[in-house]
């Protein structure tokens, strides 16, 4: 068999990059970050040139015309990646600014290839390859063959320097007829989505020669660390270690235990559906209580009423102990990537076998409006990615009290749980009641019963059934009137 | 007498300045306090590397020439990373705040923003007496040092400027 090529893929330092390019960056690709201005290139190839250079691989950064270097080097230094100790031995800057200005491309290019060849760097920047293409004089019929063979050209040289390098551009979309889209092996296309009052970044990788990457549109962030990509969860993982415990998870209410049918399936999701103040977080709150209690470590994600206030001092003690791990969701414009990302470290941390999301209606505000269309997909998502990592999962979501229908799920997504505890309020007497019942829990037997419960300080206390009233879903039950009775009583009026 | 022209500037400085008409007086007191709020800890050096270039008692021409050599090392360090336009920017820059403190520097640096006028700067030390050509010549350098401290940080600076400390 004729043995292949190994293309060899580079770390680029740019946390869940690498995961979207497939593996990494191929070693000798030739590049271009694009994207509107304020996109993020220049931060994305100073975090990569960090990260790559090395004394046997060492990186030249050309600058053009557009950001001043001196600027640019002011800039970059705020994020936590920048190493000036790499400047000058590893790193070097060289400004082609003057070059570009007489606007003849062949003086650019060998001023390109002096430098290639005095330095012989493994990686090359080009910062902004727009500009060396805007400010050349054009050929009197207007044509772009000069562009063309400059383009090709380079890329050729590159490819003979065994040099990774990238051109950075400011090009408004993918679809332009630029010579340079064809003959670069990897596009990396950096968008900022507005809508509305929010403004989620996104990245997409429109075209990587040699290999497979995830296609779609990934949001990122940029912070003091840079940039981080939140890459989709992996599909199909193998579940973490279930521990050899019971294979039934207790809710911290004990007759809510036994009309689960003794407990929930460990690595169950389970969909607590109620009106508001119904006491739906009281029962999440027991469930991570209950889960301390028996020695499990749970994370929650808080989107309603953050867990430090004193409505809930077990919870917040158990947060503060570290049985419980908070996910912090304050950030703005979410993603549903952000938050598979952050709630999957908080379980690997902890080794957490129990996880809350209080409330998916408070969840889906929270979300950038771009991504609000795909709430149910994104969910689906979700719920899988916690599965596949053998946590019991417990969503809480409002559901406005109607008493004409009966639905348990705003978002039609009811089915994608594997239980489902529904929580209604009743009129009896003029008082408002509460009643709980399960609805459904998979591959399981469970209790049929609508049982009334009630909150004390001590949490969720359900009593008994109601055998006297029928329609209680109908929230305004009547009292069963005895058939026999009622029979006789109107023989004996007649 | 260098005092009063300080505690003037710090006071036009506590807010914008008026002119009588209402527009807004610019220049002279805002340098200044620029000036004299940069740190001075690499004078030593400087001075230090011009100490080598030339020996004790050397004539203004000999120091003259030790200064321009020493902004050729600044230009042959710093040109390839941001140009020369970047380079004579920030040279003229520093030559205007120095000319504050040293009248005859003044005028080399009129006119010319986009390129480094070194022969206007030999001509203008050579001839000033010894001691005079040593304190401009080395105040133009130090501010220019301040300055690329104040936009990229004293780490980088140094870095790039390692090659021009170096004794021949």
């Amino acid at each position: 068999m004729i043995p292949r090529v190994e293309i060899n893929r580079l770390a680029t330092g740019v946390p869940g990059l690498d995961q979207v390019l497939g593996g990494g960056l191929p070693e000798f690709s030739f590049n271009l970050i694009a994207g509107p201005p304020g996109s993020g290139k220049t931060t994305l190839a100073h975090q990569m040139m960090f990260a790559l250079a090395t004394a046997e691989r060492p990186a030249l950064y050309l600058t053009v015309l557009g950001e001043p270097p001196l600027k640019m080097l002011r800039y970059q230094q705020q994020f936590d990646f920048f190493n000036s100790e790499l400047i000058n031995r590893s790193i070097r800057f060289v400004n082609l600014g003057d070059d570009t200005l007489a606007g003849d491309l062949n003086q650019v290019l060998g001023r390109i290839v002096g430098e290639v060849e005095k330095q012989e760097p493994g990686l090359v920047f080009i910062d902004s390859f727009r500009s060396v293409v805007r400010s050349r004089i054009r050929s009197e019929d207007g044509t772009d063959a000069d562009l063309a063979k400059f383009i090709q050209q380079l890329g050729m040289l590159m490819t003979s320097w065994q040099a990774t390098t990238f051109l950075i551009g400011e090009y408004g979309s993918g679809t332009d007829d630029n010579p340079v889209f064809t003959v670069a092996d990897g596009l990396i296309w950096l968008r900022q989505s507005v809508q509305r009052n929010s403004m989620v970044r996104k990245m997409e990788i429109m075209k990587m020669r040699g290999q497979p990457t995830l296609p779609g549109l990934h949001t990122f962030r940029i912070g003091t660390a840079g940039i981080q990509v939140f890459a989709p969860a992996r599909a199909g993982e193998a579940p973490a270690a279930v521990t050899a415990a019971s294979s039934r998870v207790l809710m911290g209410v004990p007759l809510l235990d036994d009309m689960l049918g003794g407990g929930l399936p460990r690595g169950y999701s389970v969909l607590v559906a109620g009106p508001s103040g119904s006491g739906k977080s009281i029962l999440a709150a027991a469930f991570l209580t209950e889960g301390a209690r028996c020695g499990e470590f749970g994370v929650i994600a808080a989107f309603e009423q953050h867990p430090d206030q004193s409505r809930n001092p077990a919870l917040a003690q158990l947060i503060e102990s570290g049985h419980v791990g908070l996910v912090d969701t304050r950030a703005p414009d979410l993603s549903i990537d952000e938050i598979v990302l952050l709630l999957m470290g908080e379980i690997h941390r902890l080794h957490a076998t129990r996880v809350v999301i209080d409330s998916l209606s408070g969840f889906e505000l929270a979300l950038a409006p771009t991504f609000r269309d795909d709430f149910r997909e994104s969910l689906a998502r979700l719920v899988s990615a916690l599965s596949a990592a053998g946590v019991t999962v417990l969503m809480t979501s409002e559901l406005e009290d109607r008493y004409t229908d009966l639905r348990f799920s705003p978002y039609g997504t009811a089915f994608l749980t594997d239980a489902i505890i529904v929580q209604r309020y009743i009129e009896v007497d003029s008082r408002l009641r509460r009643v709980i019942a399960v609805v459904k829990v998979r591959a399981s037997a469970h209790s049929d019963e609508l049982r009334e419960f009630s909150i004390d300080g001590d949490g969720i206390c359900i009593g008994a059934t109601l055998p006297d009233q029928e329609g209680l879903l109908g929230g305004r039950p009547t009292r069963k009137v005895d058939a026999q009775a009622h029979l006789a009583a109107s023989e004996a009026g007649r | 007498m260098f005092n009063g022209r300080l505690k003037a500037g710090f006071s036009k400085l506590s807010c914008t300045s008026q002119d009588g008409t209402g527009g807004v007086r610019s220049g002279v007191p805002r340098a200044l306090l620029i000036r004299h709020h940069m740190e001075r800890h690499e004078s030593g050096r400087i001075s230090a590397t011009l100490a080598t270039r030339v020996g004790e008692d050397a004539d203004p021409t000999q120091i003259a020439d030790a200064i321009i050599s020493t902004w050729d090392a600044v230009n042959d360090a710093l040109s390839p990373i941001i140009g020369r336009g970047g380079v004579a920017a920030l040279y003229n820059r520093s030559l205007h705040l120095t000319g504050l403190d040293y009248p005859w520097l003044a005028d080399v640096s009129r006119g010319a923003q986009t390129t480094m006028d070194l022969v206007g700067l030999k001509a203008a030390l050579s001839r000033q007496t010894s001691a005079n050509a040593t304190a401009g010549g080395t105040a133009v350098l130090q501010t220019f040092y301040e300055l690329l401290c104040r936009l990229v940080g004293p780490s980088l600076t140094d870095r790039l400027l390692r090659s021009t400390w170096a004794p021949f």
